[in-house]
């Protein structure tokens, strides 16, 4: 140890390269690495926490620099500051504080996947790509709606339109992740030869996990999914909300950890697939 | 408001147990993370030299870094909550500046 901050991070290498990552998420190259895709995945799971960061700044604001102002009213001004500049098409220099803290993820994501768009050519690699902008599109209208309700709008069909939306997205999200991130529908139909551990010529085939874990893990996502819908449950209503909030926000963070895992499984998949194919095909 | 700084150690906890997982799945992560191969043979490489460690003690570190500064700052001090999470959040920043890209060659 050579360095007080050696004695901390123990792998100087693996440091730089988080963020190196994170530099890349904000300022994109021609190609999208998988290891951003995940961060900033990551990252839009945490856009509720990211919000309590915001939530913390506008109260210290408040009380320290404005001298005990009124924090709500910085707060709703905050709010629909975010909101009207996450609905516009490309982010503003004035926004980015705003968006940081709240809507940044997933506004990183979508342009992530805008610049996979263009450099895609095939129709078949856009359709994908412009499901996945429509997915992150969809987590917006919630938002909005129960953004709506918290400024004080009240319209008796909001509550049931929220819960529509959110379960448009949720469903979607839900789709999206078994189909395309884990590759759940393609699991026992590959035609190629299977093979643990990998050798030449061969690609692995996906029986590091067993089906009834894989069905298991997806009831667990799909349940999770509709963590917004807490409140609903008995035995959680009676919760403090901000209980019930951390609880929420621990579900979320815990079913991204569990979706890591089988979404690198399948990118090891994905990619020692691409290389056989590419070998065969130089045979 | 203390929300944020628990949501995200208890991530970093869980990626470190993410890693681990992998590894015992000998799934071979590292190609498709980019990062480098440690070639852990033993669980007490694995706990000690890999990138499990890593992630595992940014997050020791920085839970006790959480904890001291608010027992300090907050209960000791008894300044304000906000002001409290604001200092910590100032504090990681400043210990993080060294370790953006180009901070090892310093």
């Amino acid at each position: 140890v050579s360095h007080p901050r050696d004695f901390f991070f123990l792998i100087p290498s693996l440091r730089s390269h988080f963020f190196r990552i994170l530099k890349q998420i904000i300022f994109p190259g021609g190609t999208i690495s998988f290891p951003e895709i995940l961060v900033a995945d990551a990252l839009c799971s945490l856009s509720k926490p990211f919000k309590d960061l915001g939530l913390t700044m506008v109260i210290f604001y408040s009380h320290v620099i404005q001298n005990g102002r009124n924090p709500v009213f910085y707060h709703n001004t905050g709010m629909i500051l975010i909101a009207i500049f996450a609905s516009l098409p490309f982010v503003s220099v004035i926004s980015l504080p705003l968006l940081v803290l709240t809507f940044f993820p997933s506004r990183l994501r979508i342009r992530q996947c805008l610049v996979q768009y263009s450099s895609a050519t095939d129709l078949s690699l856009r359709i994908p790509i412009t499901l996945n902008i429509i997915k992150y599109f969809s987590s917006f209208p919630p938002i909005w709606l129960a953004a709506l309700a918290s400024f004080g709008y009240f319209h008796p069909s909001l509550p049931t339109l929220t819960a529509v939306m959110a379960t448009i997205n949720s469903v979607y999200s839900f789709l999206w992740d078994i189909i395309m991130d884990w590759g759940l529908l393609t699991l026992y139909s590959s035609p190629l030869p299977n093979s643990t551990p990998p050798s030449p010529g061969h690609f692995r085939a996906r029986t590091v996990f067993s089906f009834p874990l894989h069905l298991l893990v997806a009831c667990f996502n799909l349940f999770l999914r509709f963590s917004w819908a807490a409140n609903r449950i008995e035995g959680l209503s009676s919760l403090p909300p901000s209980q019930l909030i951390l609880l929420v926000e621990l579900a979320e963070v815990l079913r991204r950890a569990v979706w890591n895992v089988f979404r690198i499984e399948w990118e090891i998949n994905q990619q020692e697939k691409n290389a056989y194919l590419k070998s065969t095909s130089k045979l | 408001m203390i929300r944020f700084p628990l949501i995200i150690l208890f991530y970093l906890f869980l990626w470190g147990i993410n890693l681990f997982f992998l590894d015992q799945c000998h799934l071979q992560y590292h190609g498709v993370l980019g990062i480098k191969n440690g070639h852990q043979n033993s669980l007490s490489q694995l706990i000690f030299l890999g990138q499990t460690s890593f992630a595992i003690f940014t997050a020791i570190f920085f839970s006790i870094l959480y904890t001291v500064h608010l027992l300090l700052v907050h209960g000791i001090f008894e300044i304000a909550t906000e002001t409290t999470l604001i200092g910590f959040y100032a504090l990681v920043f400043f210990l993080s500046l060294s370790y953006f890209p180009g901070g090892e060659n310093r």
